[in-house]
C-alpha cells in the first residue's frame, strides 16, 4: 500500500479547518513562490504570497536575528507567518485567534509537510511562547 | 483600609472601573508586531522602531486581501439583500447584519468546514 503524501495543498486545507478563526491560509516553498492557497482565485493568491514574502524581508529588516514567525495584529485581523527550512505559511485570521494557539497549529502542519511520512504527535512543533 | 466611602465613592468606583476596561480595550485594538525567533522567545517591535510602519502596512495589506476574497465569496443574495437594505429596499432581518462596533458578524461566512472553534 502507497505511502500516504502530504501536499502543501493539503497543509493549506487542514490549517484553514483547524480553527474557525482562520479566514486564508497560503503555502510559499522555500525559494517563496506559492505552492497553495485556500483562496480560489489564482491572481489574489499570487498577491497574498508576494506580501507573505514582503512580511518576512520587512520583519528580517526589523530584527537582528531573522525571526521564525511573526505575528502582527492590526485593527481588521490579525497576521501570523511561520517558516521552516523548506515552507513559508501565511495565515490571515480573526483578532481573536491565539497566537499561541495559531503558532502550535502551524507548526503542527508544517512538521507534517517537512516530515510527510514521518511521526508526528500532537506536541509536534510547540514552542515555548514568552 | 477603603479610601471612599457611600453612593458617590460607588459611582467613582464603577466609573473608574469602565474607564480601565475601554482604555484597555483601545490598547488591545492597537496594531502591534510581534517576533519570534527559533527558540519561541518573543520580541514585541517598538512603534517607534524602525519596520515597525512597514510590518504594520504588509500585515493591513494581507488582512484587506482577505476582505476581497469574503466579499468575493460572500452569498449573491445576502450581497443582494445586503446593497438593497442600504438603498432602502426590503430586505429580511438577518442580512447585511452589522455590530454597533462596526465588526462583522462573521459566524454566517464561516464555511461548515470549521470544526471547532479554538478561542
Amino acid at each position: 500500500m502507497p505511502a500516504k503524501t502530504f501536499s502543501p495543498a493539503d497543509a493549506a486545507d487542514r490549517l484553514d479547518e483547524m480553527s474557525a478563526d482562520v479566514r486564508t491560509v497560503a503555502v510559499l516553498d522555500a525559494a517563496g513562490s506559492l505552492a497553495a492557497a485556500t483562496d480560489s482565485d489564482p491572481g489574489r493568491s499570487q498577491r497574498f504570497a508576494e506580501l507573505s514574502r514582503e512580511l518576512f524581508e520587512r520583519a528580517d529588516a526589523a530584527d537582528d536575528d531573522p525571526p521564525e514567525q511573526v505575528e502582527v495584529q492590526v485593527p481588521d485581523g490579525a497576521v501570523f507567518a511561520l517558516r521552516s527550512p523548506r515552507w513559508m505559511f501565511a495565515v490571515v485570521a480573526e483578532r481573536t485567534a491565539l497566537p499561541s494557539l495559531m503558532f502550535y497549529d502551524m507548526r503542527s502542519v508544517a512538521d507534517q509537510l517537512e516530515h510527510p511520512g514521518g511521526h508526528t504527535h500532537p506536541g509536534a512543533g510547540r514552542q515555548a511562547q514568552a | 483600609m477603603r479610601d471612599r466611602k457611600g453612593p458617590i465613592g460607588r459611582a467613582t468606583g464603577i466609573a473608574e472601573g469602565v474607564a480601565t476596561v475601554v482604555r484597555r480595550r483601545a490598547h488591545e485594538r492597537e496594531p502591534h508586531a510581534v517576533l519570534y525567533d527559533s527558540t519561541g522567545l518573543s520580541r514585541l517591535v517598538s512603534p517607534e522602531a524602525e519596520g515597525f510602519d512597514a510590518l504594520i502596512d504588509t500585515a493591513e495589506a494581507l488582512v484587506e486581501l482577505d476582505a476581497e476574497r469574503r466579499d468575493a465569496e460572500a452569498d449573491p443574495l445576502e450581497r443582494a439583500a445586503a446593497d438593497s437594505e442600504h438603498t432602502g429596499g426590503p430586505t429580511h432581518p438577518g442580512a447585511g447584519r452589522e455590530t454597533a462596533a462596526g465588526e462583522e458578524d462573521d459566524a454566517s461566512e464561516r464555511p461548515a468546514s470549521k470544526r471547532r472553534r479554538r478561542s
